[in-house]
């Protein structure tokens, strides 16, 4: 019996269906702001047509003046910067103590005996309570700030780290050791690229406590950044002001989020997973 | 010559994975280790690559002994493993760290040549079919020049046509 099948020819992509391909690929980001920009919107016109006030609640257009005018006076700029260097100082601190620990914790398994039961404690411990022990050995300024926002960075990049190397292949890490790696080769060689797309997530997750660790940071006393911006126009009534820093931080949140995804994406180029293909339909 | 004398491997969870196997295999043999499912096939050669501890008993290549992985022994395991963030070019050139870029570049296209994947030196591993990653697995095996080449079972998950064409392939190597 023989069997003549004709094998279709079917390129990648057919001319025709390139141009729609294209704008597939523009317009799926877009969907994303689908939802923030329809809700504004609405509630916009719910104000315009007098259903409600808009006092406590703002539209849309009021949050954009006040933006407006923060920026106009230079006090936007202030605010950014000064929220943003607390972020990426914590940060940094969080990431590099998180990598380091949780490398250890993760490769060697007297060093997570020790060290992991303690770390799991101080985790438990809520943010807030950290404050108070802070101020009293930092200080009122920065360095008790930056070391908050590093208390929220380290934990999930600790984690994220320890527990992705404890769930490298054996398989893979067995490979190295045919190959007669050494410890430090088999952590750069082997370990380290296993681990990186559970590390990114890591460091987006810490990166979003960052961002929220930053408030709790400057309610506890400062005279600038963005969660001073919230408490002023909390005593003062002005909740267009609080909505502008809650909307400034929404968006400095998402776009360095979004920076970490795009670095990330050369270095996963070669991951097969279910993500990859844009997930299910 | 290797020589497997009185080899011995007890798991902790009690199981008696071999009892006293020996052998003295000479250089350029070939030889097939053949047996039931679970019956220590793995096990034996897992001990003398170095990569598990014999419970008794010793392994010996040319007078040395063997009790962790070795330079003159290689290994081709059941499944590819190929590392997948390393095209496959880097995935052949992993064991020649220590040759210079140049030296390296040169082996590696020699052994790409010779597995016939020369068109895929840049792919990614998830870019291969199953034959074709025991091609670069066979290749990484091989570029490092070992004197013993331990095959476990590598083509028992490859279908009958690429199974043949794969022992073909590797007994002209």
């Amino acid at each position: 019996m023989t069997l003549d099948t004709v094998a279709a020819s079917k390129p990648d992509m057919p001319m025709s269906e390139a141009p729609s391909a294209r704008l597939r690929g523009y317009a799926r980001p877009l969907l994303g702001l689908l939802l923030p920009v329809g809700s504004a919107l609405a509630w916009e016109i719910v104000v315009w047509l007098g259903l409600s006030n808009g006092r406590l609640v703002p539209p849309p257009s009021r949050i954009f003046v006040t933006l407006l005018e923060l920026a106009r006076s230079g006090e936007l700029t202030l605010h950014i910067t000064a929220t943003l260097t607390r972020v990426m100082a914590g940060f940094g601190l969080g990431v590099v103590a998180g990598t380091v620990l949780g490398a250890i914790a993760g490769y060697w398994g007297l060093a997570r005996r020790l060290l992991d039961p303690t770390v799991q404690a101080l985790r438990a411990i809520p943010s807030l309570a950290w404050v108070p022990l802070f101020i009293l050995w930092l200080g009122i300024f920065e360095t008790s700030k930056i070391a908050l926002i590093g208390i929220g960075v380290f934990f999930p990049v600790y984690l994220g780290v320890m527990g992705a190397i404890l769930s490298v292949d054996r398989k893979i890490v067995e490979v190295g050791r045919a190959f007669r790696l050494s410890g430090p080769a088999m952590i750069r060689r082997i370990l380290l690229p296993a681990v990186l797309p559970a590390y990114v997530v890591a460091l987006r997750v810490g990166l979003g406590l960052g961002w929220m660790f930053v408030v709790a940071a400057e309610l506890m006393g400062a005279s600038e950044g963005l969660g001073y911006l919230l408490l002023d126009g909390q005593q003062l009534g002005k909740p267009a002001q609080i909505l502008a820093a809650i909307v400034v931080f929404a968006i400095l949140g998402k776009t360095t989020d979004w920076l970490i995804e795009i670095a990330s994406v050369p270095l996963l180029r070669w991951q097969d997973a279910f993500g990859r293909r844009g997930g299910a339909v | 010559m290797l020589v497997l004398d009185a080899i011995g491997k007890t798991y902790p969870n009690g199981v008696h994975a071999l009892e006293r196997f020996s052998a003295d295999i000479n250089l350029g043999e070939i030889v097939a280790i053949i047996g039931g499912s679970g019956c220590g096939k793995s096990t034996l050669l897992r001990a003398i690559a170095g990569l598990d501890r014999a419970t008794s008993g010793t392994v010996t290549l040319d007078d040395i002994a063997i009790s962790a992985p070795h330079e003159k022994i290689g290994i081709i395991f059941q499944e590819p493993r190929l590392l997948p963030w390393l095209s496959v070019a880097d995935n052949i050139g992993f064991g020649l760290s220590e040759l210079t870029a140049d030296v390296r570049r040169q082996t590696v296209s020699r052994a790409l040549a010779r597995v016939g994947l020369t068109d895929k030196a840049q792919a990614w591993p998830r870019e291969l079919s199953g034959g074709q990653a025991q091609r670069v697995a066979i290749a990484r095996a091989l570029v490092p020049q070992p004197e013993v080449l331990l095959l476990d079972e590598p083509f028992s998950a490859l279908d009958a046509f690429t199974r043949r064409d794969l022992q073909d392939h590797l007994l002209d190597l």
